[in-house]
């Protein structure tokens, strides 16, 4: 069961907001390791790119953040009181990391 | 005899080496108000949150109508009907009242949502985010979020802790009018006068179990629950 459209709004937008976040910093280090490699052509393509291990490790790190911030708002106990589970929130928090590196996979 | 909505029985919960809980009790009836009452200490929040579905007992069982529960969680809880009011706030704090009632309305309908409002004089508040709200005035609105839910059982750990007496009559009021309407309501906390005031029947809870006291006058004549909880001066 999801929450009120209003709160889904919410995850959707705090899930890409710390995607983002967690993406530029793995990007930032990952330059910073490939830029010393002369065999590598484009290291800001390559290090735009994650492996099947660091994509889940980005999504782990995401939901992670989401479920911090929602703690800290006061949210986990509000929602299950609505029936909201974390299994609804993990959905809430997959789908748009998982279109977002869709996007950036395809643009790549 | 009357069958409990709400029966979390021989519960047993220890953290590290400490058992909180060995063989409580807790059974809360339709159409009336169940105190729990106990020292600092003694598990009744622990009891309560395993009861809801927020934490897992060691061994034990809850019983929500005809379901049986080993591990009770408190989305499956809700969806049945239950509404749990924990100690610490309910509110999100980034969220306006009118956006707490808003998401009761998309998961229950608004069929209690003005009733709840106006019941507990919230219309002034109603656009206010929670932590701009005093301490009463956030129970009031816990409250009424409960209210404007319609549970079949409603679970309130320390209701009465920290508020002025009038919003305390609120709340007494308003636990009675939800048992009335049919609820199944149980309450926790020291407020010894509110508590029993509220209270149809009154559980004890004192070295990891539970005793079932009887109706709040019963329990003022119980001589071991007056010597060790409410002390010779209240019968004075």
């Amino acid at each position: 069961m999801l929450p009120a459209p209003f709160l889904v709004r919410g995850f959707v937008v705090r899930a890409v907001a710390f995607w983002a976040f967690v993406r530029l910093v793995v990007y930032a280090v990952t330059l910073g390791v490939v830029s010393q490699d002369p065999g590598i052509v484009d290291p800001v393509r390559e290090a735009m790119q994650l492996t099947p291990q660091g994509l889940l490790a980005v999504v782990a790190l995401v939901y992670g953040l989401v479920l911090i911030d929602a703690r800290r708002r006061n949210l986990p106990v509000f929602l299950a009181n609505m029936g909201v589970g974390r299994v609804a929130v993990g959905a809430l928090v997959l789908g748009p990391v998982l279109v977002a590196e869709i996007i950036v996979g395809m643009v790549l | 005899m009357k069958q409990p909505l709400l029966a979390a029985e021989s519960i047993g919960k220890s953290f590290g080496r400490r058992q909180v809980l060995r063989t409580a009790s807790l059974w809360v009836y339709p159409g009336a108000v169940t105190a729990l009452v106990g020292r600092n200490g003694e598990g009744k929040s622990t009891l309560f949150k395993i009861a809801a579905g927020l934490l897992r007992a060691d061994y034990g069982m809850v019983r929500y109508e005809e379901h049986r529960f080993s591990r009770t969680r408190l989305p499956d809880m809700a969806r049945r009907g239950l509404f749990f009011l924990p100690e610490r706030s309910l509110l999100c704090r980034s969220l306006t009242l009118r956006n707490h009632f808003r998401a009761i309305e998309h998961h229950f309908g608004d069929r209690h949502v003005d009733h709840a409002v106006d019941l507990l004089n919230l219309g002034a508040l109603i656009d206010r985010q929670a932590h701009q709200l005093s301490g009463g005035e956030r129970r009031r609105a816990e409250l009424a979020l409960a209210v404007a839910r319609g549970p079949s059982c409603l679970l309130a750990d320390e209701p009465f802790l920290g508020i002025v007496p009038r919003d305390a009559e609120f709340l007494t009021v308003v636990f009675k009018q939800l048992a009335r309407d049919g609820c199944a309501v149980a309450i926790t906390g020291h407020e010894v006068q509110s508590l029993f005031d509220t209270a149809d029947d009154v559980l004890w809870m004192t070295a990891g179990t539970t005793h079932a006291l009887g109706t709040p006058a019963k329990a003022r004549k119980h001589h071991q629950f007056v010597r060790e909880y409410l002390g010779f001066e209240a019968l004075r």
